[in-house]
């Protein structure tokens, strides 16, 4: 033994996720006449190695990919492989690509909220905007009056699927709803459709981003929902108001407004219970 | 009701039942007690790992460092240990109902069914 050399255990509890493997062995002693091309060699095969779970997402490798890694690199040395296999190549994949999109999580609570607001958002712009049967125009899809309804659907399985516990599922469904409904929002405009109006659009991807990508904040959380909240209250109770204003016809018109105000109502609700549950988290 | 255990599940908690083991000696494991039969990938196992540390029938038990390797070590908790006896206990049922009637058959048509 060198004067200065530290004689460390072969094994000992870390507290630090990973160790570079060419340092750690030549710390330890094993490799010292291990030439400087060998350590570079181990080097750009361990680099190899992490490179295959890129398509896992960032939290999951922060979590396992030097543990990961190890495997992979003792079975390559038990095989006599320089290399990952085209199987295990293959299987982290498919693994990365199933735990970024599909695997079980529970989306942030306000998260879920977006979307139940956004699904109902759906149902009601479907059933009483979009739901024209028999009109003939451009843009028109079977009994609706623009081609949204592909985004409102995906939107309505996003709120199932998350509920469900599938929240990568739901981000997904809530990432291609967004790219639908802008695209459906752009061509509207450019060929003159029966909408959805811009309004529409930017309720559906408000929500829908916002359940992509949850804000950290609470504080950020509550105004972001409470803003979009109050867009889809405007947009719904002003509507049906000056309907009733328009008719004239008292029956209706106090309906409608035990309707608005129940509108509101709910609204308020919403983001008062917001508001704990920011403060709660 | 408790469903079917798929097969990594089974040889996972099966190889943890003998005592704490790191991924790489899992699947060995896994491969030895099968025959040979069972080939699991390390993505199969972590998402095996994973999916069963978040129904609490295995837990992480450490990390060690192996010759500049890091080694995760994992243990099977009492969840696990229920959830494997059910298993064990729902194959052995199958089995047995199995071999009575393959017996009986083997009586009426001479096959030799052990």
């Amino acid at each position: 033994m060198n004067p200065g050399d530290v004689d460390l255990p072969r094994t000992f509890s870390v507290a630090v996720p990973f160790l570079p493997v060419a340092a750690s062995r030549s710390m330890n002693g094993i490799l010292r006449d291990e030439s400087l091309a060998d350590v570079r060699h181990d080097q750009l095969r361990d680099a190899d190695f992490h490179k295959m779970l890129r398509w896992y997402p960032s939290a999951w490798r922060e979590r396992n990919s030097a543990a990961v890694v190890s495997i992979l690199l003792d079975q390559a040395e038990a095989l006599g492989r320089d290399r990952p296999g085209a199987g295990d190549r293959l299987a982290l994949a498919l693994g990365g690509i199933w735990e970024r999109f599909v695997a079980p999580v529970r989306l942030p609570r306000g998260a879920v909220v977006a979307l139940a607001l956004n699904a109902a958002f759906s149902v009601f712009y479907f059933v009483f905007i979009a739901w024209g049967p028999g009109i003939e125009f451009a843009g028109t899809v079977g009994p609706f009056t623009n081609p949204s309804v592909v985004a409102g659907t995906l939107f309505v399985f996003a709120l199932g699927f998350a509920v469900a516990g599938r929240g990568r599922t739901a981000r997904l469904l809530s990432g291609l709803g967004i790219a639908v409904v802008v695209a459906v929002g752009i061509l509207s405009q450019t060929f003159t459709w029966l909408g959805p109006s811009w309004s529409t659009v930017a309720i559906f991807a408000g929500f829908a981003f916002f359940a992509v990508f949850p804000p950290q904040s609470p504080r950020r959380t509550f105004w972001t929902i409470a803003a979009l909240s109050s867009l889809v209250a405007v947009l719904t109770v002003v509507p049906i108001a000056w309907a009733g204003l328009i008719a004239y016809r008292p029956a209706i018109l106090a309906a409608e407004i035990v309707l608005s105000a129940g509108i509101v109502a709910f609204g308020v609700r919403i983001i008062t219970r917001l508001r704990t549950i920011g403060e709660a988290v | 009701m408790q469903t079917e255990m798929r097969e990594p599940t089974f040889w996972v908690l099966t190889v943890l039942a003998a005592g704490r083991n790191h991924g790489y000696a899992l699947i060995a494991g896994a491969r030895e007690l099968s025959d040979g039969r069972v080939q699991l990938k390390v993505a199969t196992l972590y998402a095996a790992l994973e999916r069963l540390s978040g129904e609490g029938l295995v837990m992480v038990d450490g990390d060690e460092v192996v010759d500049g390797r890091l080694r995760r070590y994992f243990r099977i908790t009492n969840a696990g240990i229920t959830a494997l006896t059910f298993e064990v206990n729902r194959l052995e049922m199958n089995a047995r109902q199995a071999r009575t009637r393959l017996q009986a058959l083997s009586g009426v048509t001479g096959l030799g069914i052990a």
